[in-house]
C-alpha cells in the first residue's frame, strides 16, 4: 500500500467513527385526551395555598407563611394555619405572665376536615393562656413559639394578648372581624392579613399530618418528632365546607388497599380504569355526598417507595363530583402531582368539567 | 515484534543518538568483531549498543543487521553491551578478537527507565522506590480506553464509579484526594468531586503509567500521601515520521477514534494528536437513569521537544472537552407547555473542560550535573445545566431555577526545579524547590473563599552508597503554606514544618533487592474542602474553613528476589506497609439538620460537611510473583491483604483480601499474544462513627473480574489488532450491606448496591501506523 492509500484508509476509519450515532429514543406513551385543566402551583415545599373557583375556572395564590390564626367572623371558631404546622398547647399555668415553657405539653393540630369543632383551639376560653407554635417557613426552619391569650371576644372584634415565651415582644391588639368567613391574623407581623378570596370551592394546601406512632403509645421510650408524633406537610385538596360545598367520590378501587408499594394493585390502575366520562348528576346522589372539608383531601395522592425518590402515584381513576356553592355540579379528577415550569412535585394538575345532565 | 510496543522513549532516543556517533567510528584498523545474539532464541540483535565503561563521552558502536559490530579499539576495554528489552552485560574485549555475546531477555523489566519518585531518571532495579509500571503492551492488551481501565486489576488499587463524578481511585484503602496524580511529573488538578476522574485520562497518548505506593511528599508536596500515579506521555525521537491512528469499539456502546502525527528533525520533534471518544451510557436496571452516564470526549494534544546542547526543552499541552448527560427517570407529570399529561424527567448536561500545559527543561548540564525544571498548569472547569425533558413529546427546556445551573473551575500552577549533583553510582545530592498555586472559582465555591491556597517547598536529598550493595537516601522538605500553619507537621517535635523521608536499597547482584522506606506525608485541605458550596433542592455539601492539614506516616518494606532456571525466570516480591494519617479529612453526614443555615430546606436528602477525623490507620501485606518463560509466557499472580482502622472505628480493624493474575502467552508461530487479566476483590468495609457513638459499617460484597484478549500485528507491524472480552463474569452492580453512612462508596446518595461494571462486553481495537 502506498502512503496515499494508507492515509485514505485512516480517514475512512475516522469518518466511520465520528458518525457513530448517539441514540435518544423516548418511549412513546399513550396520550390521553383531557379537557379543561388547572395546575395549582403550590411549589415543591408547599409554600403556597391555591384557592380554586370552579365556575370561574380561576386560581388564587397566597403565601402560606403569612398568618397563624383565623377567627370565624360569625362565630367563635379559631382555625390555625396547618399548612405551616401551626400548633397549639394548653399550659397548666392560668396566668399569662407565669407561662414560660412548653415542656411536657402536647401540641394539637387542626383536624384535616376543617371542622371548627375539632381545631387545635377548639373549646378555647377567654383569659386562658395558650402556647402557639408558629410552625415552619418554606425551608423547614422553626419560627418559634408565642404565648397567646384572648382577653375579650364579641361578634365584631377579638382582643388578643401575646408574647414570646420569655415575655419579650409583648403585644396586644384588638382585631376587628371582617365580612367574609374568617379574619386572618399574623402573630409574627402583629396585623390582619387578607388570605381567602371571596368565592372559592376548593383550596389546594399543605396540611400537617402525623406519621409514625402516637407518642402516648410508646410510653417511656417516646421521643416526640423522632420515633413518634412526626409531623409532615402533605398536599391536600380542602373543600369549602363553610359555604355548602359537597363532594361525592367515585373510586372504582376503594376496596383495594392503599399503600406505598409501587407494585400494589391499586398503584397499577390507570386513568382509563376510571368512570370520569360516564358519571352524571344522578350518580352524585347515588354515590352519596358529604360536606366534610377533607372529602377530597389527600385521597388522590400516594407517595411510592423509596420515598427519597419523590415519586408519587396520582389516583387519576378517582372522580370527585363537586357541588359548588352556587349549586353547579362538577366532575374533578387529579392528573398529576408533578408539573409547572420545572416539572416539580407540589404542582397538582386536575381536570374539571361541568355536569349538565 | 512485541518489543516495539514495550520499549520506547528513553531507550530509542539514546539508541538513535548513539547510532549517529557510532557510524563515525566504524572506520579504523585492527578490527575487533562482536556478535550479539539473544540468549534463548539465538537471534541476532540488531542495533545493540556497545559502549566503553567509565567513559564520559558516551560514544560507542551499534550492531548491524547480522547482530555484528566492528570495533576499532587499541587496547583491551571494558564494554557494556545493551539492547532494549534485554539485560545489560559487561565484558572485557581485546583488540582484534572476535567475540560472541549472548544477552538475556529482561522479562522482568529491570532495565526499564522509571522517573517517578527518583530525582533523576533511573531504572526499575536501581530505583529506591518500588515503581509499578503499566506499559503500552498492557494498555493495548487490556483494550484500555482510560486510566480507570488500566488500573482495574492491580493489587492495592480499587476503582470506584459514581454516575456524576466518574471513576475514582482508592489506593492502599485511602481514597482519591490522597493520591497524587501527575502527567509527566506535573500535578493534575482534581475535579469537582474533590477526586480525580480517571475516565478523563485517555490512554491514546500514554506511553506508560508509573505507580508508587506510599508517600512521596518530599518530592511532590501535598496530596502524595497514599501514593502517586504518574502518567508518562508518548515521546518521539529525531528524524522520525509517524502517523498513528486507532479505532476502538466495545459492545456496551463505546466508539473511539484517535489520530497522532509525529515528525522529528535533527534536534526537534513535534507531535500532535487528537481523539474522539463516545460512550452511550449504561443502566444496569434498564431505567432511563443510568449509573454509567453517556458522554462524548474530544481530546487534543501537542508536544514540541527541542534539544539544546545536552538538555531537552519540552513544551506540551493537552486538552479535554467532555459533554455528558445525567438522565433522570421520567415520571408522570403535567406538561404545561403542551397542556398534556406526559412523562417528564430532569436531565443534567455536564460540560467538562481540562487544560494541562507544561514547559520542562531536563537533562545533564554536564557530567555529574542533572537539572530538571518543571513549570505546569492544570485547569479543570465544569458546568452543569439542568433541563426538563418531556420524553413522550421529546420536548426539552432549561430549568428556570438559577441554582440548577453553575460553572466551577479549579486551577493549579506548579513550578518545580530539581538539581542533582554527583556520580550516578556514588554519593549524589539533590536540591530543589516547588511552588504550587491553587485557586477555584464559580458557582459551587463559597463567596467567602479568600484567594488562593498556595504552597511553597524546598527539598533536599542525599543518596549515599554504603559498600557496593547498599544505598541510603535521607530527604527533607521544608514547606510553607499561605493559608495554614504548616508547623502542625511538627518534625521531631521541633515545631518545624519539615517532612522527612528515609529510603534504603540493598541490591545484590541483580538477584535480590530489598527496599525499606519511611516517609511522612501531608495534605493541606483543598480549595474545595475549604470553600465548596453545593446547595440545591437535594444537596447541602459544604466546605469547612476550619480544617487542619492531614499528616501521614508510612513505613514500608519490600523485597524482590529473582531466580532463573534455564529459560524460566521468576521473581517473588513480598511487601508490607503500615500507615497512619492524623486529621484525615472526610465528608461527614450532618444528622442534626436543625444546625443547617436558615435558607437550607431542613428535609434536604443529602447534608454533608468536611471534617477532620483524629486518625486513620491502614496496613497491608502483598505478595506478588512473576513467572517468565523466555518471552513466551509471562504470568504474575499476586495476593493482597488490606486492613483499615482508626479513631472512627474504635480501632477495630476491617480486612479486605485481593487476588490477581495478569499474564500472557505468546504464540510465536502465529505472532499472537493471548492476555489474561483477573482479579478477585474481597469484600471491603467502610466505617464511620454515628452521631450516637456507635460504629456504622457498610460493606461492599466481593466480586471477580476477568478480561481475556488476543493481540496480533499484521502487515509488517503496520496494523495491530486486539480483540477481547471484558468482564467475563458479567459483574454489574455489587450489593452494599450495613448501616454506614459514608465513605468509599457514597458521595451523593444511598443505594443498596454499587455499580462496578457494565457487564460482559466484547471489544476490538485496531491500531494502524505509518512510519
Amino acid at each position: 500500500m502506498n502512503l496515499r492509500k494508507q492515509i485514505y484508509l485512516c480517514l475512512m476509519l475516522a469518518v466511520a467513527l465520528f458518525t457513530g450515532c448517539s441514540e435518544d429514543d423516548p418511549n412513546p406513551g399513550d396520550s390521553i385526551q383531557v379537557g379543561a385543566t388547572l395546575t395549582a402551583e403550590m411549589g415543591s415545599s408547599l409554600s403556597k395555598q391555591i384557592y380554586v373557583d370552579l365556575s370561574e375556572g380561576s386560581l388564587y395564590s397566597v403565601d402560606v407563611n403569612t398568618w397563624e390564626l383565623a377567627f370565624e367572623n360569625n362565630g367563635s371558631g379559631i382555625r390555625t394555619n396547618t399548612a405551616k404546622k401551626v400548633a397549639v398547647a394548653t399550659p397548666t399555668e392560668i396566668e399569662f405572665d407565669k407561662v414560660e415553657s412548653d415542656e411536657g405539653l402536647v401540641y394539637k393540630y387542626d383536624s384535616e376536615d376543617g371542622d371548627l369543632a375539632t381545631t387545635a383551639f377548639a373549646g378555647w376560653q377567654v383569659n386562658q393562656p395558650y402556647i402557639v407554635d408558629l410552625g415552619v417557613d418554606e425551608n423547614g426552619n422553626a419560627l418559634g413559639k408565642k404565648k397567646v391569650m384572648i382577653t375579650a371576644s364579641s361578634a365584631t372584634e377579638v382582643s388578643i394578648q401575646y408574647a414570646d415565651l420569655d415575655g419579650e415582644n409583648a403585644k396586644s391588639n384588638v382585631i376587628s372581624l371582617d365580612a367574609g368567613d374568617f379574619t386572618f391574623f399574623s402573630l409574627m407581623d402583629d396585623k390582619k392579613v387578607n388570605v381567602e378570596p371571596e368565592n372559592w370551592d376548593i383550596v389546594l394546601s399543605g396540611v400537617t399530618v402525623r406519621t409514625g406512632a402516637p407518642c402516648a403509645a410508646l410510653g417511656g421510650g417516646a421521643q416526640p418528632g423522632i420515633n413518634c408524633d412526626i409531623y409532615r406537610l402533605t398536599a391536600s385538596a380542602i373543600t369549602n365546607s363553610y359555604n355548602g360545598v359537597e363532594v361525592a367520590v367515585d373510586d372504582p378501587f376503594k376496596d383495594l388497599e392503599q399503600n406505598d408499594d409501587p407494585e400494589a394493585e391499586k398503584n397499577q390502575k390507570s386513568i382509563s380504569d376510571g368512570n370520569f366520562e360516564s358519571l352524571n348528576k344522578a350518580a352524585f346522589n347515588s354515590l352519596g355526598s358529604t360536606p366534610a372539608g377533607d372529602a377530597i383531601g389527600r385521597s388522590w395522592l400516594q407517595i411510592l417507595q423509596p420515598h427519597s425518590s419523590g415519586i408519587y402515584k396520582v389516583y387519576d381513576f378517582i372522580t370527585y363530583m363537586v357541588k359548588d356553592q352556587d349549586g353547579n355540579y362538577y366532575k374533578v379528577r387529579f392528573l398529576a402531582y408533578k408539573g409547572g415550569n420545572n416539572a416539580e412535585n407540589g404542582n397538582p394538575t386536575f381536570e374539571y368539567k361541568l355536569i349538565t345532565e | 515484534m512485541f518489543n516495539k510496543y514495550i520499549y520506547k522513549g528513553w531507550y530509542s532516543l539514546i539508541l538513535i543518538i548513539m547510532a549517529e556517533m557510532g557510524t563515525t567510528n566504524l572506520l579504523g584498523q585492527g578490527m575487533t568483531i562482536v556478535n550479539v545474539v539473544s540468549a534463548t532464541e539465538k537471534d541476532p540483535l540488531i542495533g545493540a549498543a556497545i559502549i566503553p565503561v567509565g567513559q564520559s563521552d558516551p560514544a560507542g558502536w551499534l550492531t548491524d543487521i547480522n547482530g555484528t559490530a566492528q570495533l576499532d579499539i587499541q587496547k583491551p576495554t571494558q564494554m557494556e553491551i545493551s539492547y532494549v528489552g534485554f539485560l545489560k552485560s559487561t565484558i572485557q574485549i581485546a583488540p582484534g578478537e572476535t567475540i560472541n555475546i549472548e544477552l538475556k531477555e529482561d522479562e522482568l523489566g529491570l532495565e526499564e527507565v522509571v522517573v517517578t519518585g527518583a530525582f533523576a531518571p533511573t531504572t526499575s532495579s536501581r530505583s529506591l522506590y518500588t515503581v509499578k509500571k503499566l506499559d503500552a503492551a498492557v494498555i493495548e492488551a487490556r483494550g484500555a480506553v482510560n486510566l480507570g481501565d488500566v488500573l482495574q486489576t492491580q493489587l492495592n488499587l480499587k476503582t470506584i464509579q459514581d454516575d456524576v463524578l466518574g471513576t475514582r481511585v482508592v489506593m492502599q484503602g485511602i481514597s482519591g484526594p490522597n493520591v497524587k496524580m501527575l502527567i509527566d511529573g506535573i500535578p493534575l488538578v482534581n475535579g469537582t468531586g474533590g477526586e480525580f476522574d480517571l475516565g478523563q485520562i485517555n490512554m491514546n497518548n500514554v506511553e506508560r503509567v508509573e505507580i508508587v505506593e506510599g508517600p512521596l511528599s518530599v518530592q511532590y508536596g501535598t496530596n502524595a500521601l497514599a501514593g502517586t500515579i504518574n502518567i508518562i506521555t508518548k515521546d518521539y525521537g529525531p528524524d522520525e515520521f509517524k502517523v498513528n491512528t486507532s479505532a476502538y469499539y466495545e459492545t456496551v456502546g463505546q466508539y473511539n477514534f484517535d489520530l497522532a502525527i509525529a515528525k522529528g528533525w535533527e534536534k526537534t520533534s513535534l507531535s500532535i494528536g487528537g481523539a474522539r471518544n463516545q460512550f452511550d451510557g449504561y443502566s444496569s436496571t434498564g431505567e432511563r437513569k443510568e449509573n454509567w452516564i453517556p458522554k462524548v470526549q474530544y481530546l487534543a494534544n501537542a508536544k514540541l521537544k527541542t534539544r539544546i546542547k545536552t538538555l531537552n526543552l519540552t513544551t506540551a499541552i493537552d486538552r479535554l472537552w467532555q459533554n455528558a448527560t445525567s438522565h433522570g427517570n421520567a415520571t408522570s407529570a403535567f406538561n404545561n407547555r403542551t397542556n398534556k399529561l406526559s412523562e417528564i424527567a430532569t436531565d443534567n448536561d455536564i460540560h467538562t473542560n481540562r487544560l494541562n500545559g507544561a514547559v520542562t527543561l531536563e537533562g545533564k548540564l554536564a557530567e555529574k550535573h542533572y537539572l530538571n525544571l518543571v513549570n505546569g498548569v492544570s485547569k479543570f472547569e465544569q458546568g452543569s445545566q439542568k433541563y426538563i425533558q418531556d420524553v413522550v413529546d421529546d420536548l426539552r427546556w432549561l430549568s428556570s431555577e438559577v441554582e440548577d445551573h453553575d460553572t466551577t473551575s479549579f486551577t493549579t500552577w506548579t513550578f518545580r526545579g530539581t538539581y542533582v549533583y554527583g556520580e550516578e553510582e556514588g554519593v549524589h545530592v539533590t536540591a530543589g524547590y516547588e511552588a504550587s498555586l491553587n485557586s477555584a472559582e464559580g458557582g459551587r465555591i463559597s463567596a467567602d473563599a479568600d484567594g488562593n491556597v498556595n504552597e511553597y517547598g524546598l527539598f533536599t536529598a542525599v543518596e549515599i552508597p554504603v559498600g557496593s550493595r547498599l544505598k541510603i537516601q535521607p530527604a527533607l522538605r521544608y514547606t510553607f503554606n499561605n493559608s495554614y500553619d504548616t508547623k502542625e507537621i511538627n518534625f521531631l517535635d521541633t515545631g518545624l514544618p519539615i517532612l522527612p523521608s528515609l529510603n534504603l536499597l540493598y541490591a545484590n547482584e541483580k538477584k535480590l533487592e530489598v527496599r525499606l522506606s519511611y516517609g511522612q506525608g501531608y495534605r493541606t485541605p483543598s480549595v474545595r474542602e475549604l470553600y465548596y458550596e453545593f446547595i440545591d433542592a437535594n444537596h447541602y455539601i459544604v466546605g469547612n474553613s476550619e480544617l487542619q492539614p492531614e499528616v501521614g506516616y508510612n513505613l514500608s518494606g519490600s523485597a524482590n528476589l529473582r531466580k532463573s532456571y534455564g529459560r524460566l525466570t521468576f521473581a517473588i516480591t513480598p511487601s508490607v506497609f503500615f500507615s497512619r494519617i492524623d486529621n484525615k479529612i472526610d465528608l461527614i453526614q450532618i444528622i442534626d439538620r436543625s444546625t443547617l443555615p436558615k435558607e437550607v430546606p431542613k428535609n434536604v436528602p443529602v447534608a454533608r460537611v468536611y471534617e477532620n477525623i483524629p486518625n486513620f490507620k491502614s496496613y497491608g501485606f502483598n505478595l506478588s510473583t512473576q513467572f517468565a518463560w523466555s518471552n513466551k509466557i509471562n504470568f504474575s499472580p499476586g495476593f493482597g491483604l488490606l486492613a483499615r482502622s482508626g479513631s472512627e472505628a474504635d480501632d477495630n480493624f476491617y480486612n479486605s483480601y485481593e487476588v490477581n493474575l495478569n499474564g500472557y502467552y505468546f504464540f510465536k508461530k502465529l505472532d499472537t499474544r493471548f492476555n489474561i487479566f483477573y482479579k478477585y476483590n474481597g469484600q471491603i468495609s467502610e466505617f464511620a462513627r454515628n452521631q450516637d457513638g456507635s460504629i456504622g459499617v457498610l460493606t461492599l460484597a466481593d466480586y471477580h473480574t476477568l478480561d481475556l484478549s488476543l493481540s496480533k500485528p499484521f502487515w509488517g507491524d503496520r496494523l495491530f489488532t486486539t480483540v477481547g472480552a471484558k468482564n467475563i463474569f458479567n459483574v454489574t452492580d455489587i450489593s452494599l450491606q450495613g448501616e454506614g453512612s459514608k465513605g468509599l462508596v457514597l458521595q451523593t446518595g444511598r443505594e443498596a448496591f454499587y455499580p462496578i461494571s457494565w457487564g460482559r462486553t466484547f471489544f476490538i481495537k485496531i491500531n494502524y501506523s505509518i512510519k
